[in-house]
């Protein structure tokens, strides 16, 4: 009676462990649904929207400027945030605010990005933090599925960038 | 007959991934083993010695100082780096060599660890490319396994790093 009962525990654990893994594979090399929070990529994305994210470009060093990213805080490793790329390594970025008399310039050191939120005056980003390093991105948000009013694939940056293949 | 032979390749892919999956959750998120190259670490760990690395601590954040770590390079994602951990966020690290004049101190970042390799004269770290974000943190090395000669438990730094809890 007790060996029943017991082989029975093992199988329905075994059977959580396989479809656990299976699913967590899923999610780390596919992709999931994910909700944002957070005001720094208005109006691309608001507070509470859920999105779809994919994990292949990650893998195959697929991400590509203009691509709003998910990654993991340089300041925080328990928190995500949520971009958009705006440099890859190498190019060169403005680093400070069209009011400045004096442009000041850097580039993107190589193996990291460059960051900023849609939202330039809500937004810590690499303006503030500096560039991070791809190791840290987690997926790419390319499609959002709530509200249903917004259903569909995610615009371009709406701050005017150009992201040409200079 | 063709019903049959699509059968049984379907299932041998189900199987493949189902056990696939399940091994890559116990690599992920246990430890596994790895073969460690470059002269960065030495004495401690050797071009070619093979280690059993753990992944457990990287998830409950309980990497200390002292403990040798796999993460990706900062400088390129495709590459794991392997160093010991000198200083955790809010550490006060002494940035220059003990033969300068004047001594030059930073602090660790947030979310930040200090890295450096036991071979201080031939190790590329964070005095050279800084504090590296917590997140790049793949695994903790505590065991060694080959050579046999030096099956075992790995040793302290050699370069008299005293880890205390201030």
């Amino acid at each position: 009676m007790l060996r029943g009962v017991l082989g029975k525990t093992f199988r329905l654990v075994g059977y959580t462990i396989q479809y656990g893994c299976i699913a967590h594979c899923a999610f780390e090399y596919v992709g999931g649904v994910v909700m944002c929070s957070g005001p720094s990529m208005e109006p691309t994305i608001q507070n509470s929207d859920i999105v779809f994210a994919e994990n292949l470009s990650r893998h195959f060093y697929g991400i590509q400027r203009g691509d709003i990213v998910i990654a993991k805080s340089p300041s925080d490793p328990k928190l995500n945030i949520c971009k958009r790329v705006i440099g890859l390594e190498g190019d060169k970025i403005l680093t400070n605010s069209p009011s400045d008399f004096f442009k000041s310039h850097s580039y993107v050191p190589a193996g990291h990005v460059w960051l900023e939120g849609d939202n330039l005056q809500n937004s810590t980003d690499s303006r503030y933090y500096g560039p991070i390093p791809y190791g840290l991105i987690r997926g790419r948000i390319f499609f959002k599925i709530w509200p249903l009013s917004e259903f569909g694939f995610l615009r371009d940056s709406p701050n005017g960038h150009r992201f040409s293949d200079d």
